[in-house]
């Protein structure tokens, strides 16, 4: 049946797929849920729930985008609650991004308070943060996976940026100064790497 | 969002974007235009640049510190145990058919010597019982580990029974479909046909899982019916336009316990 095909299509596509992007769908459960656990649910939940729904994957557009879309309600709809409900706090002050939850991860001393400074913002402007500038999405892209307008994608985008700013000075100096090069500003590549 | 096309004053928004480089050259110009004009513009484009850090490289770090190894082995097992959809499943569409044709061929006879084929059609006959044939195939994919793996909670499933509940305008809610002795573990919403079918997947304290499965297709009601194959045992029955099949790999007597506790609560 024609039919058939293209949903063995549709399955093979999503299967294959999958493996080349469980780092990154943890990262984003990290990132979303602050817990490493949880991001570990949310991959296998995510993984699941894409290979069951793989026929309404349209082959030829992003994966990731697609399963990005999945974790996000998974995480929203599902075990955000969860988290809520177990009432470890309204403050997210054990966020793990710069932690295993025990110990802190070995990693470049800059980059780990960029993450624990990233770990500061509210769930919604570490998302778009995480897609935009981690991910590379354009706003548009982001809109998309976060079914908002494009707007506030660049509205959370710019909440962030202004409360980065504001903690400017308790960062370590940026051992970057052509960061804020003027002439730098034309591209996004540039400006966020 | 105000754009800079409607303002006179780009909101922070649209600076990032500027900062971002992902804005179209018109667009671009005209915030170039207010930034030269005002001071206090600048100003807040400053505060937001210092917002920037080397974001691509912190997130790469996490890259490094997903446990990679863990989560190709979790989607290793999921392999095999799980289909694509019940629709199309491969698995399901030649034994359905003959499934299907055999029943088909047996109602016919029936409604001969029974007088009453006139209540429904052959499509009709048709579509009722393949979706039993389906749903079948789709859990008979389920073993005790695929089952076990699945994270769940009351709270999540509390909300799962409800989107249920709201799916097929009956109440599925935790205390109408609790089996004594197994505990729910998954409920979520398929479509056969077009149509909604809640799947309930219980897990006994051993063996393998057990499946609830309900489609409102208006079927006229008709008591409990069982039947065992091979392996695995069906019990259904219809009540109320909702028709109702319970599915486990074990006894048909275990299974007829958990459908008439079911069976009573529901309608």
């Amino acid at each position: 049946m024609a039919e058939d095909d293209h949903s063995m299509v549709r399955h093979d596509a999503v299967r294959s797929g999958l493996p080349h992007l469980l780092t990154r769908l943890w990262r984003y459960g990290l990132v979303l849920s602050g817990e490493r656990d949880m991001a570990d649910e949310l991959v296998q939940a995510t993984c699941l729930r894409a290979l069951e729904r793989a026929h309404q994957f349209t082959p030829g557009t992003d994966l990731g985008h697609w399963t990005f879309k999945i974790l996000g309600s998974i995480w929203s709809n599902e075990l955000r609650a969860r988290r809520v409900r177990v009432g470890e706090g309204i403050v997210e002050a054990e966020f793990e991004l710069a932690t295993d939850g025990e110990r802190e991860i070995e990693m470049n001393i800059f980059v780990r308070q960029v993450l624990i400074e990233i770990g500061r913002l509210p769930e919604v402007q570490r998302v778009a943060v995480l897609l935009v500038y981690g991910e590379g999405l354009s706003y548009r892209e982001a809109a998309d996976v976060l079914e908002v307008p494009i707007g506030t994608v660049m509205s959370r985008l710019a909440a962030a940026r202004a409360t980065l700013g504001s903690m400017k000075q308790d960062a370590p100096p940026s051992n970057d100064e052509d960061m804020i090069d003027q002439s730098k500003l034309s591209g996004r590549d540039d400006w966020s790497e | 969002m105000t754009g800079p096309n409607d303002s006179d004053i780009p909101d922070d928004g649209n600076l990032v974007a500027y900062l971002d480089g992902a804005l179209d050259p018109d667009a671009r110009a005209l915030i170039s235009d207010a930034l030269r004009r005002s001071p206090a513009l600048r100003q807040r484009l400053t505060q937001l640049e210092s917002g920037d850090r080397p974001f691509r490289q912190a997130f790469d770090a996490l890259l490094d510190e997903a446990p990679r190894d863990r989560l190709e082995a979790m989607l290793a097992r999921m392999d095999q145990r799980t289909e694509t959809h019940i629709a199309t499943s491969p698995l399901h569409r030649p034994f359905a058919r003959l499934a299907a044709a055999v029943i088909l061929i047996a109602v016919f006879v029936a409604g001969l010597s029974g007088g009453y084929i006139a209540a429904t059609t052959f499509g009709a006959v048709e579509s009722e019982t393949n979706w039993r044939e389906a749903v079948l195939n789709y859990v008979q994919l389920y073993d005790r580990p695929t089952i076990e793996a699945i994270p769940s909670s009351a709270a999540v499933q509390a909300q799962d029974l409800a989107k249920a509940s709201r799916a097929l305008g009956l109440d599925l809610s935790a205390e109408k479909v609790a089996a004594p002795g197994a505990s729910l573990k998954l409920a979520r919403v398929l479509h056969y046909e077009g149509r909604p079918v809640a799947q309930l997947i219980y897990l006994p304290p051993r063996g393998e899982p057990i499946a609830l499965c309900v489609i409102k297709n208006g079927k006229p009601g008709y008591d409990v019916e069982a039947e065992e194959r091979d392996a695995i045992s069906l019990v259904h029955w219809a009540s109320r336009g909702y028709e109702f099949v319970v599915i486990g790999k074990t006894t048909k007597r275990k299974l007829i316990d958990l459908a008439m506790g079911v069976k009573n609560r529901l309608l």
